[in-house]
């Protein structure tokens, strides 16, 4: 299970946008709420995409 | 912060989504150093709170708790469903990683860290020493 994709969904609806490759695998975002924060590509781990949801000022939704 | 500036951000937020806002409870952290307060959305009807998030209100100036001897911890879990270690807990703002091999999240965290704290414009040393916990959850037969 890849949760990229619905968790970038969640982010772009938010506001939220792509401004970086910290390194192969891991993009750096900036939120308008809370700043920068860090998503990984993929995203295997549901409490990690709750994580970066949190990070990005979100309310965690994957249970 | 004042619970009435707490709630007009909470309005704001939960106006995006489809939740109403109906009753607001708002206490510190219990956990100081994160410096961020935690809040309870109640549905209409609903007794529980329906959300319960910590949410930092409040921007940590870094470079200040750094001076201050604040160290950075990042604690590392494991999701065994998922076949991952991921970041659990840390109080480096942002930081959400994950990878299949421990070693390689290792290899990829000081450089994470970096680039989250140059962005955050709060960090001028070059160097920022942070600690690296490890929880896993295992568990022992013991043969009666």
């Amino acid at each position: 299970m890849d949760y990229y994709a619905d968790v970038t969904k969640l982010l772009t609806d938010a506001g939220c946008y792509r401004v970086a490759i910290v390194r192969p695998g891991v993009e750096g975002w900036e939120s308008p709420r809370t700043g920068p924060f860090l998503v990984d590509n993929p995203i295997r781990s549901q409490a990690n995409a709750n994580n970066i949801l949190r990070n990005a000022g979100l309310a965690p939704v994957f249970q | 912060m004042k619970p009435r500036a707490v709630r007009a951000i909470l309005h704001s937020r939960i106006l995006r989504s489809n939740l109403s806002l109906i009753h607001v409870k708002i206490r510190r952290s219990p956990r100081p150093k994160f410096l961020t307060y935690r809040f309870a959305v109640c549905e209409s009807g609903r007794s529980g709170p329906y959300l319960e998030a910590f949410i930092p209100l409040k921007r940590v100036n870094l470079a200040t708790h750094e001076r201050n001897g604040m160290e950075y911890q990042v604690v590392i879990g494991r999701d065994r469903k998922a076949g991952v270690w991921f970041v659990s807990t840390t109080n480096v703002p942002g930081l959400a990683l994950e990878d299949p091999s421990l070693d390689n999240l290792l290899e990829k965290l000081p450089e994470a860290i970096a680039w989250l704290l140059r962005k955050q414009k709060t960090q001028d040393q070059h160097e920022v020493p942070f600690d690296v916990l490890l929880l896993e959850h295992e568990r022992a037969r013991i043969a009666g």
